[in-house]
């Protein structure tokens, strides 16, 4: 059996970002390019064109104001995650319940991290389906209170 | 039974020598495939080129082929070594009287068709004593079968049944029944003729001595290769030892004037009816070795038939000895198979396996022309070369004609064999429905439940080829069940690291998901590499191919079952 992830391990502070985006498409180039530098990412492009396809087969908006962008490709090294925190809930995502996204997460893992992925993904959508760390997040003042509020609980 | 030439070549004939087995190699295999594409057995293009480089273009000399004796000796004694491997106690258990019955009447109807037939035409243009010299030696020459061409054919058209069981028995027993009935006859019109060397009984004492010390040197050499094989784990030892203790049934044979063809089948018969699996493994490795030995020997069989100087009762002696070796061996056997109450198949077809005559008869023909001269000599000569040529040629056509008919051609296939003439789309699953790349979870899961497949294609909305999805990928969702509904097949899909096409032939398939390590290769249009087509399972073919082999085996166990025993 595979350890859970920890997402301390994926997710560093420099990596969470506030943003002031209007609509999905500007929030999810931000958190690209925000992903995109990080060294486990080889190919910032081939990251873009994955996020937006995979949007387009169905949106990641995956309910409770929460979307969870995910890509495996093999341009990445190992798995690798940013935050974004909407100061302006973003009502174009189409998500599953149509509530407006004040949180997204964007993943990517490797082509053949089939079970990390797996596990990191369902490791983050259990943990928020907590309603008080929801809010906690949306309140966070600032991107290392963010940081804080979300790895709190496995440290 | 022949000399072995001592000859030592200078070193530029050496080179010569290799040079002309390579070439008698690379042509005797480019003229089998020649002959295959005619549907004619592979033996005969061997033999065509033999006749071309032979006595028409004089590539081989009859220097050459003296020099490569010893390696004649050497191809008769694998081929005896694999003949005895097929003769396994079940055949005789079975078989037994049968064989013994048709063997004895497709002989001896030969041997009496052909004496007569050759005695008559012999009075008519020299004395009796001459025509009856001449009548006993074609007259037991006939009787011998060629092992070598008959499995020769058996093998390439993979035939199993009782058909091939007993002209395998048949084939393998031909030689002693011959060499017996060469000894008789020879030793009498030696007598006769007043050029006999030691007189009856004394050639019939070393006839005796000939077969069984051959018998008993093959079997101690049997249980000594048993014993060694038992404790040999790897497959090239496992050759080395076998072919290393033929070869030295060969040389005991030579230097003991034994016969190289039965002592070295009672090494196969002893082996094969000893031996464990691990053991019989020796004849299965053995044979892949024997290739360019058969296209060698064969070659050199046609290279020594030389069928020029023929005068006005050459031409009569020879057509006496073909019909009377074919209507002989086959009312013969027919006569046989019907008081010994075999199957119809054997019955009916046997006869027509049975014509082809080759180094036998002619080692038969090259001992009893030693003990002739002058013009009986010749006159031997050139009708047993010219009878053999013929027989030899046609021969082996109607053991295919005869397996075919018997219904037991394809039967004695292995999964190798069918992987090797198969393509992928001959086990190509095309019923497996392309998943879309959007696909959620959920609707997946539904679609896997309803199918029947370990692995399912995904595709984008231009249909073009993504990913795989397997049912290991499936089954990681299992614990994370909380994401299907909104997980899609592209999120679980593998990439696609290697294709196949329909038209790839299966084996170099297997090859490529052997060293990508994947149980599965999605198959895309030959026109269109991104356009599927269905999903080769390594699993699944390997399973329909075993049910195909299991099949054919049935079908050949069928036919023993009617078997009256």
């Amino acid at each position: 059996m595979l350890k859970e992830p920890e997402l301390a391990n994926v997710l560093v502070p420099q990596r969470v970002l506030i943003l002031d985006s209007k609509n999905k498409r500007d929030a999810l180039l931000t958190l690209i390019n925000c992903l995109g530098t990080a060294p486990e990412v080889k190919d910032h492009d081939a990251l873009a064109q994955r996020i937006f396809y995979r949007e387009e087969l169905m949106s990641t908006g995956i309910g409770m104001g929460i979307a969870v962008p995910h890509v495996r490709l093999a341009s990445v090294t190992s798995p690798v995650m940013c935050a974004g925190l909407c100061r302006n809930p973003i009502t174009d995502y189409q998500s599953l319940d149509g509530i407006p996204i004040h949180l997204i997460f964007m993943i990517a893992a490797g082509q053949n991290q089939h079970e990390e992925y797996l596990r990191l993904l369902s490791s983050l959508s259990l943990k928020l389906k907590c309603e008080k760390l929801r809010n906690s997040l949306i309140s966070a003042s600032d991107t290392q209170t963010f940081f804080q509020i979300l790895t709190h609980q496995e440290k | 039974m022949i000399d072995v030439l001592a000859t030592t070549p200078t070193e530029g004939e050496e080179l010569n020598i290799i040079l002309l087995i390579g070439i008698a190699i690379f042509g005797g295999t480019i003229g089998a495939r020649i002959f295959q594409r005619l549907r004619i057995p592979r033996i005969v293009g061997y033999v065509a080129i033999g006749i071309i480089l032979g006595p028409l273009f004089g590539v081989i000399s009859e220097r050459t082929i003296q020099d490569l004796e010893p390696f004649n000796m050497f191809a008769l004694g694998i081929i005896g070594f694999l003949i005895g491997g097929e003769l396994k106690r079940e055949i005789f258990v079975k078989f037994g009287g049968q064989v013994f019955s048709i063997l004895l009447f497709e002989g001896l109807a030969a041997c009496l068709l052909v004496g007569a037939l050759s005695f008559g035409i012999m009075w008519y243009f020299a004395d009796w004593k001459t025509a009856l010299a001449v009548a006993v030696v074609f007259g037991a020459i006939c009787a011998a079968t060629d092992p070598a061409s008959t499995m020769s054919v058996l093998w390439e058209y993979k035939t199993r049944g009782p058909l091939t069981s007993m002209l395998t028995a048949i084939v393998a027993l031909d030689d002693a029944l011959a060499l017996v009935l060469y000894t008789i006859c020879v030793s009498v019109a030696g007598v006769v003729i007043g050029h006999g060397e030691a007189g009856f009984f004394p050639a019939l004492l070393r006839s005796f001595y000939e077969i069984a010390g051959s018998l008993a040197v093959g079997v101690a050499a049997g249980f000594l290769l048993n014993w060694i094989l038992n404790r040999t784990e790897e497959p090239e030892r496992v050759l080395v030892f076998s072919i290393s203790l033929a070869l030295l049934i060969i040389g005991v044979a030579i230097t003991r004037e034994l016969d190289v063809i039965i002592s070295s089948m009672a090494l196969g018969v002893t082996l094969t009816n000893l031996g464990s699996k691990r053991v019989l493994s020796s004849f299965a490795l053995v044979h892949r070795f024997a290739a360019p030995v058969y296209v060698l020997f064969f070659v050199i069989v046609g290279a020594r038939l030389n069928i020029s100087n023929m005068g006005p009762q050459v031409g009569l002696l020879v057509t006496a000895y073909v019909i009377g070796s074919v209507v002989g061996k086959t009312s013969g056997a027919w006569w046989g198979a019907v008081r010994s109450k075999s199957v119809p198949t054997i019955r009916k077809y046997l006869g027509f396996c049975l014509y082809q005559q080759g180094t036998i008869a002619i080692a038969l023909l090259l001992m009893a022309t030693s003990r002739f001269n002058g013009e009986i000599r010749d006159t031997m000569l050139s009708v047993i070369i010219a009878g053999v040529f013929v027989l030899q040629l046609a021969g082996p056509m109607f053991v295919k004609i005869g397996a075919k008919k018997a219904g037991e051609v394809g039967l004695n296939i292995t999964e190798e064999d069918l992987i090797r003439s198969y393509k992928v789309e001959d086990v190509l699953d095309d019923k497996v429905p392309a998943i879309s790349a959007g696909l959620s979870l959920n609707e997946l899961i539904k679609v896997v439940a309803n199918t029947n497949s370990y692995c399912y294609p995904v595709v984008d909305n231009a249909g073009k080829l993504t990913g795989v999805i397997t049912l290991d990928g499936i089954m990681n969702t299992f614990a994370t069940q909380e994401l299907n509904d909104w997980l899609v097949a592209l999120d679980i899909a593998e990439p696609v690291s290697e294709k196949a096409v329909p038209q790839m032939p299966l084996s170099e398939a297997f090859e490529k998901a052997k060293e990508m390590d994947v149980e599965f290769l999605p198959a895309v249009a030959p026109d269109d590499a991104e356009k599927y087509v269905g999903i080769l399972s390594v699993r699944s073919a390997h399973r329909r191919l075993a049910a195909e082999v299991l099949a054919k085996q049935k079908e050949a166990d069928r036919m023993y079952a009617h078997q009256v025993t």
